[in-house]
């Protein structure tokens, strides 16, 4: 029977990828239906005071799951992408597989740095707002807020697929 | 929208406003490779840590100005989705490698 071992990189690319990326992934979801249902004509005061504690506390923790991912991601993982004889130099070595790196990775190196600074935003503006962003004449800043975030997903998502596509192409091992 | 609220609209301002140039500042920096901050990491150090330093940098400085200011909240959020749709199609690299 074989042996199932990871080195050093791949348990480096798994964190990244799986562990930061998919919980952040993940939390999307909560975040998006926390901002949907803030809404004071629904809710009790108290209700309002302790979604808007959860929300602010989820977003926050968005936030930095996706400072963690993109800081591994360009430190940690990048050069080990770039240097030497890497996934890089594999992918440019074929012409069908060039733009795999040209533009695949090329994109989700830039488009993930999104994800962070959209998410340090909702989080920032959530946290000064409070109990007030469920009223009633705060409905605009709410939207603005779930159109914030389903940027920063679809920034994550489209990183996350590229990421994976290319680890099935070459790998960094 | 702001009439009888409590706390000013600024500081909420500042962190959109922050957020959209940083995006921008995404793209535009994306086809530079001129700053490259650390070298094992190379141009994408700088064409990632410039826009995060604008963010933090912009937020703080527009706390600042807007700290107890109240700004019309429609113009913030075009301003600032405007700065992101434009951050977003200049990340893409057929869009950069033309510049």
């Amino acid at each position: 029977m074989g042996e199932m071992r990871l080195t050093d990189r791949e348990i480096w690319a798994a964190l990244h990828g799986i562990v930061f990326g998919g919980l952040l992934l993940l939390g999307f979801s909560a975040a998006v239906g926390g901002l949907c249902n803030l809404r004071q004509e629904h809710l009790t005061g108290e209700g309002v005071a302790v979604r808007t504690r959860r929300l602010v506390n989820g977003l926050w923790a968005l936030a930095g799951l996706a400072w963690i991912a993109v800081i591994t991601g360009t430190w940690v993982i990048y050069p080990w992408y770039t240097q030497g004889a890497s996934p890089q130099a594999v992918l440019r070595r074929s012409p069908s597989t060039t733009a795999w790196d040209t533009v695949g990775m090329e994109w989700k190196a830039h488009l993930a740095w999104m994800a962070p600074i959209l998410l340090t935003t909702a989080a920032t503006v959530v946290g000064h707002l409070r109990d007030e962003l469920a009223e009633v004449d705060s409905r605009p800043i709410r939207r603005a807020l779930i159109a914030l975030l389903a940027v920063a997903f679809a920034a994550t998502t489209a990183a996350a697929i590229l990421g994976a596509l290319i680890t099935k192409q070459a790998a960094v091992r | 929208m702001s009439g009888d609220r409590r706390k000013p609209f600024g500081p909420a301002a500042a962190a959109f406003v922050a957020g959209g140039a940083a995006c921008l500042a995404l793209g535009l920096m994306a086809p530079l490779t001129a700053f490259d901050l650390m070298p094992t990491v190379g141009p994408l150090s700088g064409q990632t840590m410039i826009p995060a330093a604008i963010f933090f940098g912009g937020w703080k400085g527009l706390s600042l100005f807007w700290k107890e200011r109240d700004p019309a909240a429609r113009p913030v959020f075009i301003a600032t989705f405007a700065m992101i749709a434009c951050g977003l199609v200049l990340t893409l690299p057929p869009v950069f490698h033309a510049f």
